[in-house]
C-alpha cells in the first residue's frame, strides 16, 4: 500500500511535468491569439518521430539530435502559423478546421512515412538506469525530466513577466488593438508564441518518449489531456495550466493504480474531470471570467 | 388548421411547376432522376457489385455529411465528434437486429432515436462551450467513447474491439439496397432543407450569427441549440444505422473512429458549408476520388491526400469547391433560357 501510494505520487509528478510543458504552450496560444491549435498534440508526437529519423543520420549523437529536432519542430510551428493560421485568423471556426485538418495530415503523414508499428528512441536516454528512492525504483531520465520541466516553467514565467518580449505577449493577450497602437507587431508576437509552444511540446517529447514507444495516436490523447488541463485550470492562465496538469496526472495515476482494470480507465478520467468542471465552474479553477 | 393544410396541398402542383423551372429545381430533378436510373444503366457484375456499392456508400455518407452541415453550418455548433451519432445508432441497430431479431426498418429508426438521446446527453454539457471549445469538447467526447469501447475489461458488455460481426444486409440485391438507401437520402435531404428554410431554421441561423442578439430578442438559445443537436443526431443516426447494415458489421474503430468525423467535415467543406445540398455533391465527389485513387494504386495514401485537400479547401476556398462552380452553371442556365 505504502509503495503503491509512493509510486502513484512519483508517476503523477512525472506525467504532470510532461503535461504542464505541453499544456502551457497550448493555453498561452489561446490566451494570446484566441487560436486553438488542435495540432498541438502532433507537435509533441512529430518531435519524437523527427528524432527517430535524425538519430541514425547523426550517428546516434544525443545532443546533436536533440538540438536539431528541437530547432526543426520550432521552425515547423512557425511555418504552420505563417502559412495556415495567420491568413485565417479572423475566423475562429476556420482556425479550428485548419488545425484539425493539419492534425489529421500529420497523423497520416506519420503513418505513411514511418508506418503504424511502434518505434522506440531509447538511444536518446540521457541518464541511463534507475535508482532507489524511499523504497521505490525511479527512472533517472524521469527525474531529469521533472527537473527540466520545473526549471523551464520557472524560466518561462520569468520570461513572460520580466522580459520585453514577454511583456509584449501579455499586452497582446490583454488587448490586441491597444497593443498594436502602442507599436507592437501582434502577428510577430503570435508567431513567437506558436514557436514557443512548439518548442515546449518538443522538449516534453524528447525527454519523455525515450522511455516509452512512439505511436501516432498519442497526438490525439495528449491533445485531450491538454484540453482537460486547460479547461480545469482556466483558459489562458499559466498557473492554472501548471496546477491543472498535476491534478490531471495524479487523477490519471490514481485510477490506473487503485481502480480495478485501471490502466484502461485512466484515459477516461480527463473527460470526467472536464465534465465536472464544465458543470460546476465553467471558467476553470484559475480562469479569467470573460473568456468562457 | 386542416383548411390551411388543404389549401397548401392545392397550391403544391403550381408551386412545383415554378420550382422545376428554377435553376435549383431543375438541377435537383435532373440529379434525382439520374440517381434513380443509375442502377439500371449497366448489368455487368463489376458494376453491380463494386460500383453500385460505392455509390450506396456515397449516399449514406451524404446523409451523414448533411447532418453535420446542419449542425455546423446552420446552427453554428461545430462538432468534431459527429461520429458518435454514427456509432451509437450503428451499435443499437446492430444489437437489435442481431440479438433481438427486430425487423430492420424498425431498428434503423430505434438506432436513430438512440442517437437523438446521445445528442441530448452531449448537447447539455457542451452548451457551456462556444466555438473552438465546443469543437474540442466534442472531439474529446468521441475519443473517450472510442477508448471505452475498445477497453478489454468491458468487452462482455460492449463487445470489445471486435464489435458485432455478420449482420444481415439491407437487401442481397445491390440494386435494391441502393434504391432503399436512395429513398432514405432523398427524404432526409428534403426534411433537412425544409427545416433549415423554415422559421426554426431562421432562428438557428440567428443564433449562429449572434447569440447574444438573439437572446435579447427573446429566443431561448439553450433550447434551440439542444433541438439542433437532436435533429442533427437523428439524421446522423439514420446514416449510422444504414452504414452498419451496409458494411454488415460494427466495430469501435470503424464506427466511432475519428476518421468518420473527418469525412463529414471534408465532404461538407468540399460542397460548401451551410448549403445542405452541397454535402451530397461533396460526398459523391469525395467517394469518387477515393475510388479513383484506390484504383490507381494509391490506397495507402488516400487519407493523406484528403488531409492535404482539406487543408487547401479551408485555406484557399472558404466557400467550398462546388458552390462557385454551381453559380457559374446557373449563369449559363439563365443565358440558355434567355432570362
Amino acid at each position: 500500500m505504502y509503495e503503491q501510494i509512493l509510486s502513484m505520487i512519483y508517476g503523477g509528478i512525472v506525467y504532470g511535468s510532461v503535461l504542464s510543458l505541453i499544456s502551457i504552450g497550448f493555453s498561452l496560444l489561446y490566451g494570446v491569439g484566441k487560436i486553438l491549435n488542435l495540432a498541438h498534440g502532433f507537435f509533441y508526437v512529430l518531435t519524437g518521430y523527427l528524432a527517430f529519423w535524425i538519430l541514425p543520420i547523426f550517428n546516434y549523437d544525443i545532443w546533436l539530435t536533440i538540438s536539431v529536432s528541437l530547432i526543426m519542430i520550432t521552425l515547423i510551428a512557425g511555418v504552420v502559423y505563417l502559412a495556415l493560421i495567420k491568413p485565417l485568423q479572423h475566423s475562429e471556426l476556420n482556425v479550428v478546421l485548419i488545425t484539425f485538418a493539419l492534425a489529421f495530415f500529420m497523423e497520416q503523414f506519420i503513418r505513411a512515412v514511418w508506418g503504424s508499428e511502434y518505434h522506440t528512441i531509447y538511444q536518446l536516454i540521457i541518464f541511463q538506469g534507475t535508482s532507489e528512492f524511499m523504497g521505490i525504483s525511479v527512472i533517472n531520465q524521469s527525474v531529469f525530466l521533472v527537473i527540466v520541466s520545473l526549471v523551464l516553467v520557472a524560466a518561462f514565467t520569468l520570461f513572460i513577466n520580466k522580459s520585453k518580449l514577454g511583456r509584449s505577449i501579455r499586452a497582446v493577450s490583454q488587448d490586441r488593438e491597444a497593443a498594436q497602437l502602442m507599436g507592437i507587431n501582434a502577428n510577430r508576437i503570435l508567431l513567437y508564441t506558436v514557436m514557443i509552444s512548439g518548442f515546449l511540446a518538443g522538449v516534453a517529447a524528447l525527454l519523455y518518449l525515450p522511455n516509452y514507444t512512439l505511436d501516432p495516436v498519442q497526438g490525439w490523447t495528449r491533445l485531450t489531456d491538454a484540453f482537460a488541463v486547460v479547461i480545469l485550470g482556466g483558459m489562458g492562465s499559466l498557473f492554472g495550466s501548471f496546477a491543472g496538469a498535476y491534478v490531471i496526472a495524479f487523477a490519471n495515476n490514481f485510477t490506473s493504480i487503485f481502480i480495478p482494470n485501471g490502466p484502461s480507465w485512466s484515459h477516461v478520467v480527463p473527460i470526467i474531470l472536464i465534465l465536472i468542471t464544465l458543470i460546476a465552474r465553467p471558467r476553470g479553477l484559475f480562469g479569467k471570467k470573460e473568456i468562457m | 388548421m386542416f383548411k390551411r393544410a388543404y389549401e397548401k396541398i392545392l397550391q403544391l402542383p403550381g408551386y412545383l411547376k415554378i420550382w422545376v423551372k428554377s435553376f435549383t429545381g431543375a438541377l435537383t430533378v435532373v440529379c434525382v432522376i439520374g440517381l434513380i436510373l443509375l442502377p439500371f444503366s449497366s448489368n455487368t457484375p463489376t458494376f453491380q457489385n463494386v460500383m453500385l456499392r460505392t455509390f450506396t456508400h456515397a449516399l449514406i455518407f451524404s446523409i451523414f455529411a448533411a447532418s453535420w452541415d446542419f449542425l455546423a453550418g446552420i446552427a453554428g455548433q461545430v462538432s468534431f465528434g459527429h461520429t458518435i451519432f454514427l456509432g451509437v445508432a450503428g451499435y443499437v441497430c446492430a444489437m437489435l437486429v442481431k440479438f433481438l431479431q427486430f425487423p430492420m426498418w424498425i431498428s434503423i429508426f430505434i438506432g436513430a432515436f438512440a442517437a437523438v438521446l446521445f445528442g441530448l446527453i452531449i448537447g447539455i454539457p457542451c452548451l457551456r462551450l462556444k466555438g473552438p471549445y465546443l469543437a474540442l469538447g466534442t472531439l474529446a467526447f468521441s475519443l473517450i467513447i472510442l477508448l471505452i469501447l475498445i477497453m478489454g475489461s468491458l468487452a462482455d458488455y460492449l463487445f470489445g474491439g471486435a464489435g458485432i460481426p455478420a449482420l444481415p444486409r439491407l437487401s442481397n440485391d445491390p440494386k435494391e439496397e441502393y434504391l432503399y438507401v436512395l429513398v432514405f437520402m432523398v427524404i432526409s435531404f428534403i426534411l433537412l432543407i425544409r427545416i433549415s428554410k423554415s422559421k426554426f431554421g431562421t432562428i438557428l441561423k440567428s443564433i449562429r450569427d449572434d447569440d447574444t442578439g438573439s437572446q435579447a430578442s427573446g429566443i431561448n438559445i439553450t433550447r434551440y441549440k439542444i433541438y439542433a443537436y437532436m435533429i442533427s443526431g437523428f439524421f446522423a443516426g439514420i446514416a449510422g444505422s444504414l452504414y452498419a447494415l451496409f458494411i454488415t458489421a460494427v466495430n469501435p474503430s470503424g464506427n466511432f473512429g475519428l476518421i468518420n468525423s473527418f469525412f463529414a467535415i471534408i465532404m461538407a467543406s468540399l460542397g460548401g458549408i451551410a448549403t445542405i445540398s452541397g454535402s451530397a455533391l461533396g460526398a459523391f465527389f469525395f467517394i469518387f476520388i477515393e475510388y479513383v485513387l484506390i484504383q490507381l494504386g494509391f490506397g495507402n495514401w488516400v487519407y493523406l491526400i484528403f488531409a492535404i485537400l482539406l487543408i487547401f479547401v479551408v485555406r484557399f476556398a472558404e466557400r467550398g469547391l462546388l458552390k462557385p462552380i454551381l453559380e457559374r452553371l446557373k449563369d449559363l442556365f439563365d443565358i440558355v433560357l434567355g432570362r
